[in-house]
Order: C-alpha cells, then sequence, then structure tokens
C-alpha cells in the first residue's frame, strides 16, 4: 500500500515554484530519505503532506485522502522540525504527558527513557534549550509518538556528532520494533544511507531520482585517468562530474557500462572508483558540471 | 454541524484540556487584574464632605464597574492573543486541524468567560465586605449593595455574557488582523474612527447600546448569542484556510 501518492504537485509562491510538477510514491513502512540542495522544495513538500501547507495545483494523498486541513490525516502523523513550537509555561515532562494524549500509540518508555538518556532535565522549559538540546528533545517526541507516518525535517539541526549518532540508532531500532513509514530530510546522506531504503532526490522542487539506496550506490562509478585515455568511453555517456587535477582528469558518469566494457576500461589504465551516495546527489543537483572550482578557473 | 467530522471534536476536546492547563497564565493574569481593580475601586472611592457646625458628613463612593472593566479588557486581549501565530502553531506541534484549533479556542474561551464572570462578581462582594470592615462609620447606604442570591446569579449570568462577547469580537478581529500585516495597523484605525464618529455623532456608540440599553434579560441572551455565533463563525471561516507557518 501506497502512504503518499502525489502525482504533478506544485507550489508556487509568487512567481516561483518551491515544488513543480512532482510525482512520486511512497510506500508503507518503509524509510524514503528526502535529499535536495537548500532551496530544492523539501520543507514545503514535507509541509505539504503534513496538511500544512496547501498545494497549488496537482494531486496529493496520503494515506488515501487530501492532507491539507484532514483531521484523519493529521491523527495518523507527526512532523518534527527545529521550529516545533510549545506553549512556554509547559516543562518538558508536562509537554511529553500532553503528547501522550494526542497519539494512541504513545510509548512512555521510550519518552523518559531517551529524555533521560540525553541528559534533558524534566523540569526545564523548551524556549530555554539550546538549538540541540531542542531538535533532540523534538526527536524523542517524534520517535515516542509512533505515528504511521513520521516525518523529520531536518531533525539533526544543532545535534552534536555523538547525538546524532544516538539519534539515528534510536529511530532504527524502534523502527524495527515498530515498522511505520519515515521521511527523513536531511543534507548529510552519508551520516544517513545506513538507515535509509529508498532515496528521494529533488532539485529545483523537482524530482530528480527516486531509488532504493543499495542502487544509489552503484548508480554513477568515478573514472580518473589521463583525458585521452578514457576519451573513446564516454563518447555516449552522461558526465555527471568532472575535475582536471594537473593533467590527471577526474570525471563521474552514470554506471552503464557492460562488463567487457569496464574490463577494457581497467586495461586501458584508467582507474574506476565508486562514488559516495551523497556526492553523486551533489553532482546531480549541482547547476554546473564543474561545480565551485568553474567560478574561480573562469578568469584563467 | 455537519461539516466536523468526528475526529475534530474529539481532537478539539484533547487540544482544549491541553490549553487549560498550557494557558494556565490567563487565569493568572485575570486574577492580577481583579486584584488591581479591586486596590483601585477601594482606594479611589470617591468622598465628599459637608460640615455645618457641628455635624460633619462624609459620604463615600465605592463602585466594582473597574473590577469589571478590567475583565473586559483582559478578556478582549486573551481572545484576541489566542489567533496570534504563536497559539496556532503550538496547536499544529500535535494532532489539529484549523476547526478543531478553533473549537478547542472557543471552550476556552468559553470556560474563561465563565470564571471571569464569576470571580469579577465575587471580587464585587469582597469589595462590599472590605468597605464594611474598613469603614468607621456603619452606615451604609446604596440600593445595590445588598445582593440576594438570585440578584447575584444574574449579575454572573449577564457578566459571562459581556464578557463571551468582548471575547468573541477579539477574536474575530484577532482573526482578521492575521491574514495580513497591513491589518494590524488597519483594524485598530477603523474601529477607532467609527468609535469617535459614533460618539459625535450620536453621542453614543449605537453599537454598545444596542447590547447595554436591552432591558430584558431574554433578549439580551438572545443579542450576544446570535452576536457571538456569528463572530466566531467568521473567524472560523478566514482561519480555516490559513496556512501553518512555522
Amino acid at each position: 500500500m501506497n502512504v503518499i501518492e502525489c502525482s504533478g504537485l506544485t507550489k508556487v509562491y509568487g512567481s516561483r515554484k518551491a515544488v513543480n510538477d512532482l510525482s512520486f510514491t511512497i510506500a508503507e513502512n518503509k524509510i524514503t530519505g528526502l535529499i535536495g540542495r537548500n532551496g530544492a522544495g523539501k520543507t514545503t513538500l514535507l509541509k505539504i503532506i503534513a496538511g500544512y501547507y496547501r498545494k497549488s495545483a496537482g494531486k496529493i494523498t496520503v494515506f488515501s485522502k487530501n492532507p491539507f486541513n484532514n483531521i484523519q490525516v493529521a491523527e495518523k502523523l507527526i512532523f518534527v522540525d527545529d521550529r516545533m513550537s510549545f506553549p512556554p509555561a509547559l516543562a518538558l515532562s508536562e509537554i511529553l504527558s500532553s503528547a501522550a494524549a494526542f497519539y494512541p500509540h504513545w510509548n512512555k518508555r521510550i519518552a523518559d527513557g531517551l529524555l533521560n538518556y540525553f541528559q534533558l532535565e524534566p523540569k526545564e522549559k523548551h524556549q530555554y534549550l539550546s538549538k540541540g538540546m531542542a531538535s533532540t528533545f523534538n526527536m524523542i517526541i517524534g520517535l515516542a509518538s509512533r505515528c504511521p507516518l513520521t516525518i523529520y525535517d531536518e531533525p539533526t539541526t544543532g545535534m552534536d556528532a555523538a547525538v546524532r549518532k544516538d539519534f539515528y540508532r534510536a529511530l532504527l531500532k524502534d523502527y524495527i520494533e515498530q515498522p511505520r513509514t519515515i521521511i527523513l530530510s536531511s543534507h548529510l546522506l552519508n551520516e544517513i544511507e545506513d538507515l535509509l531504503e529508498d532515496v528521494l532526490l529533488l532539485r529545483g522542487g523537482s524530482k530528480e531520482l527516486q531509488l532504493p539506496i543499495a542502487e544509489l550506490k552503484h548508480y554513477a562509478v568515478g573514472l580518473s585517468g589521463r583525458e585521452e585515455a578514457f576519451a573513446e568511453f564516454i563518447n555516449d555517456v552522461d558526465i555527471l562530474h568532472q575535475k582536471q587535477m594537473g593533467n590527471v582528469k577526474y570525471i563521474v558518469v552514470r554506471n552503464n557500462f557492460s562488463e567487457s566494457l569496464q574490463k577494457r576500461i581497467g586495461m586501458s589504465g584508467v582507474e574506476m572508483t565508486p562514488v559516495a551516495t551523497d556526492d553523486v546527489c551533489v553532482y546531480l543537483t549541482a547547476g554546473n558540471k564543474g561545480g565551485i572550482d568553474d567560478v574561480f578557473h573562469r578568469s584563467e | 454541524m455537519s461539516f466536523i467530522e468526528v475526529n475534530e471534536w474529539k481532537a478539539a476536546k484533547k487540544q482544549f484540556f491541553y490549553k487549560l492547563t498550557a494557558y494556565k497564565g490567563f487565569f493568572i493574569s485575570l486574577f492580577i487584574a481583579q486584584f488591581v481593580a479591586l486596590v483601585f475601586s477601594y482606594g479611589g472611592g470617591m468622598h465628599t464632605s459637608i460640615s455645618v457646625d457641628l455635624v460633619s458628613l462624609t459620604v463615600s463612593f465605592y463602585s466594582g464597574d473597574m473590577l469589571f472593566g478590567f475583565t473586559l479588557i483582559w478578556a478582549f486581549i486573551v481572545a484576541a492573543k489566542l489567533t496570534s501565530e504563536n497559539y496556532r502553531n503550538n496547536d499544529f506541534s500535535f494532532v489539529s486541524t484549523r476547526i478543531s484549533s478553533n473549537l478547542s479556542n472557543i471552550a476556552l474561551i468559553a470556560t474563561l468567560s465563565f470564571v471571569g464572570s464569576v470571580t469579577s462578581l465575587m471580587a464585587g462582594v469582597l469589595l462590599r465586605v472590605i468597605v464594611y470592615f474598613t469603614t468607621d462609620i456603619g452606615m451604609i447606604y446604596g440600593k445595590n449593595y445588598l445582593l440576594s442570591p438570585p440578584e447575584l446569579l444574574t449579575g454572573i449570568y449577564a457578566a459571562f455574557l459581556y464578557l463571551a462577547l468582548v471575547c468573541a469580537a477579539g477574536y474575530l478581529i484577532g482573526a482578521v488582523v492575521q491574514m495580513h500585516k497591513v491589518l494590524i495597523v488597519l483594524v485598530p484605525a477603523v474601529l477607532f474612527g467609527l468609535v469617535s464618529y459614533e460618539l459625535t455623532k450620536f453621542g453614543t456608540i449605537r453599537w454598545v447600546e444596542y447590547f447595554t440599553s436591552e432591558g430584558s434579560l431574554l433578549m439580551f441572551t438572545l443579542k450576544v448569542i446570535s452576536a457571538v455565533l456569528i463572530f466566531f463563525a467568521g473567524a472560523l471561516v478566514l482561519s480555516n484556510r490559513l496556512e501553518v507557518r512555522r
């Protein structure tokens, strides 16, 4: 069953299309990573899914219903980001017990355990927490609520590396205990790739690709060697990225070489290396094949 | 109201209890406002003295009007505040729709109006008691000094209706102001203009008098209830399409 179905979804702000003709589906009980550059439309998309924003055009259903202002969708999902707001009079422990009233699957054991583990003072007020601690607290709500659809928008904002690691581990453990649909948007794909099953990559509000993470790992391949050595192999391939280092050239191309071709490339002295998934995403969403280097080399 | 789903009522109920604890500050501010009003009412009593030969007469007037006035102002501010972005966003951290958020606000406003009406009338009784014990001359005259229980209950009832009316007006004005930044300036300006127009042209504000001059309690109830329903419905329609920007 698909939890989210979306076709031709568009969201317009003035003259800018934050989400542009986006079509995809997300299946039940999968962990999907929503990846994209700043301004790619990640947050806008997530807020449309959460029913916060109204779509401008297209179709979107969450649990088979239009999510905007729909109680039946709202009951089944939670949207966690660093701007969750709580009444200033409530202490952290009171916020947790209030949340328990709203979510039928609320897990008090995990909520209290995590609060204690991350050394958050139950009597503390949310607005006095540091950025990282507020993110940690919001994450606890997201985990403990055990909603059928849990959305994390940049959940690790401000968290230090240790807390981020703990968070990813907690997320996975809790998911195994109680599988549900999770969408995680992040800039740090290399940190979360072990967690994800699918990746949805956005570029300029549109879908660049949606793949299982295992396929994304083999999506592209890096070739390095003298330029004339691989000239014959790259006539009809899609170059994602290129970089010149002295007389050695490094290019990243779509990995659709046949086995025999791979052998020939190996024998010609060109080195083939795997490309990390977050690099693939960066190259796919770059505005320019040469990257930032081009800006500096233009005058030469 | 068939456009409100069963689950929406359930969510609104949860939100209502959440808000009762989360916004307990509203009650505290009410008690502070009433305490200040009580002090002013007692200290600000009007005194007139006449002495003829050996006889001197001091007449002191005490009024509970300020108590209720302060409560009305408090009610207006609290209701308008509930429509502000921060308060709306608080709802959307947990399960909520625009409708459930408004419904729970209305329930909260009704509760606040009830508490405000009871406490302001009770504070009026307290003022009488204080005056009784602190004035050295025991002659107290006043047609409203002694309140019979039915009078007190009627007073609470009327006060509740007034507070509900002011809250509903505050809630609607708050909801209108949320539509666009310009309205924050525009709406108060227009209201101020309307009030001064009415005052200069008619010497009174007709749409206030519409309620205050009503002699029949039943008619007053009907007038207030219909106005409150219109105000809340207006606020609901305005906020129902708003996006949650947090």
